[in-house]
């Protein structure tokens, strides 16, 4: 897999897994939202600009897109967005929390060629789900499961993210999942986002991770979005890839436009540039922080571990907002290699709980004027990339 | 310069069609049902929607049969364009019809009957 790893690594000439969030309207306030989402921006692309950028992802040979938000139903434009995708033969999955999809909405869905929807629910039992998601959301989740499947849609997730309150539920999720013809999908929390101020609080301890790491081996139809990678380091590979992403094989596009190199990086450190200003397809390709990324060797100063390969020192989000060197080890590594907090923790971009008229985060700066910051690329001793490969 | 296929997830497509020839590179072929196709740098990257599967074809020849994989000519036809021998792209297109990427033209090929089902 040497190969495989390694043409991954150095970037494709379109992204295999685009996020786009549609907008930050959320009619929930799940408390580790990753986008703090509440209310919708002005500014937000409209179906003219959505469908031209989806032009540009039909002549980039992109297969799908990851639709989320925000509610992305709650964009006025929902339907006529994902049945423009449908039409140019662009897959579509999008993550909801299943409040909108009535029965109408789930027909609608059916009639399409591909999509894929994940129902989000973070818990077996409205104790666990609503004390993370807010009071009744886990009955409108099952709702909406239920319209789903009445409707006939094949394939519809039950997407979790899993936390400690969730991780003793996997049984539980897995039940409730067949009920509804539903695979079950699990992800990682990352402290992105609202989930910035209760990450301590919710990620999993040491032996709830290797419970977990046991768990999808076990069961390896369970889907991951290759997000806990990092557990790897315990032995045996999970399936899907088993290094970050991000800007390589990963990005996300915002309400207003914004590209950043993950879901999980909105900061503007990791913002590549602006639909509104280059096309997708120049930023994808020619950014100055996606040519980093994709020039530089993951977690260099892990590079000594005899589970470097399997891991390559885990997820680049979490390192970055909880304060720690991007070239060391992920903060849940299970080795438990030291990467102690080196820098302030970085505050999450902005928060769209309340109306704020924010629009492109950045400058417009043009494509190649990254605003990767080099103090975040640089390890402890402020060595850039090259010098400490091997030598930490 | 044979080609390498490699899943990113477990599991390979169905063959739904067998055929009676000497050699693969004799027959018309195209993308099977749900698959998509595009070149990268080492060759190429197919994706089938209805599996949800991604398969890297590290193989630069692939992305040079536009013909063939829209059914129009036999690989023969292609093969000095692409400086493989008639071996070497026979095994190709063993490894990709294995795949469930590229399948036969059904008109050369019959369909496999799947059990308690009749042929189609």
């Amino acid at each position: 897999m040497t190969i495989v790893r390694d043409a991954l690594m150095e970037g494709l000439s379109s992204p295999l897994c685009l996020t786009w969030e549609l907008t930050w309207a959320c009619n929930l306030s799940c408390r580790h939202c990753l986008s703090s989402s509440g209310k919708p921006d002005p500014l937000e692309l409209d179906l003219q600009a959505c469908r031209r950028l989806l032009d540009d992802f039909r002549d980039m040979g992109i297969f799908y897109l990851n639709i989320g938000g925000g509610e992305p139903m709650m964009h006025p434009s929902f339907f006529g967005i994902i049945e423009y995708a449908d039409a140019l033969g662009i897959g579509v999955k999008f993550s909801t929390n299943g409040t909108r999809l009535n029965r109408e909405a789930a027909q609608r869905i059916a009639s399409l060629h591909y999509c894929d929807v994940q129902v989000s629910l973070d818990g077996a039992t409205a104790a666990v789900n609503d004390a993370i998601r807010g009071a009744g959301s886990y009955e409108r989740a099952l709702w909406a499961l239920q319209n789903l499947a009445d409707a006939g849609v094949q394939g519809s997730k039950i997407s979790v993210v899993v936390t400690k309150g969730s991780i003793g539920q996997l049984d539980e999720l897995r039940t409730l999942a067949s009920r509804f013809g539903a695979q079950l999908r699990l992800t990682r929390l990352r402290p992105s986002g609202r989930a910035q101020d209760c990450y301590e609080e919710l990620a999993l301890d040491d032996a709830q991770q290797r419970y977990l790491y046991e768990y999808l081996l076990r069961y390896p139809e369970i889907q991951t979005a290759d997000s806990f990678f990092h557990l790897n380091a315990l032995g045996a590979s999970l399936p899907g890839l088993n290094f970050c992403g991000a800007g390589r094989v990963v990005c996300l596009i915002d309400p207003v436009g914004d590209v950043y190199a993950c879901p999980f990086t909105i900061h503007p450190d990791f913002r590549a540039g602006s639909v509104r200003t280059d096309r997708f397809a120049t930023i994808w390709r020619s950014a100055e922080l996606f040519r980093d990324l994709r020039a530089q060797t993951p977690a260099a100063g892990c590079q000594r571990c005899d589970a470097y390969s399997r891991c390559h020192g885990g997820c680049l989000a979490t390192k970055f907002f909880t304060g720690r060197s991007l070239f060391g080890a992920d903060p849940s590594c299970v080795r438990a290699v030291g990467n102690p907090v080196s820098v302030p923790v970085p505050r999450r971009l902005s928060d769209h709980t309340r109306l704020v008229r924010r629009g492109s985060a950045g400058s417009s700066a043009a494509v190649g004027q990254s605003s990767l910051s080099s103090r975040r690329f640089r390890g402890v001793d402020g060595s850039s990339w090259g010098d400490i490969v091997g030598d930490v | 310069m044979t080609g390498s296929v490699a899943s990113t997830e477990s599991g390979v497509g169905e063959r739904r069609f067998r055929v009676t020839c000497d050699s693969l590179v004799e027959l018309r072929w195209r993308l099977a049902p749900h698959v998509q196709m595009r070149s990268e740098r080492f060759g190429a990257i197919a994706y089938n929607s209805r599996e949800q599967r991604l398969t890297l074809l590290h193989s630069s020849a692939i992305g040079h049969l536009p013909g063939l994989l829209l059914g129009v000519s036999a690989a023969a036809v292609e093969l000095s364009a692409l400086g493989l021998t008639r071996e070497q792209l026979d095994d190709l297109l063993a490894q990709l019809w294995n795949a469930g990427i590229l399948e036969p033209l059904a008109e050369v090929a019959q369909p496999i009957a799947q059990p308690g089902t009749e042929s189609q």
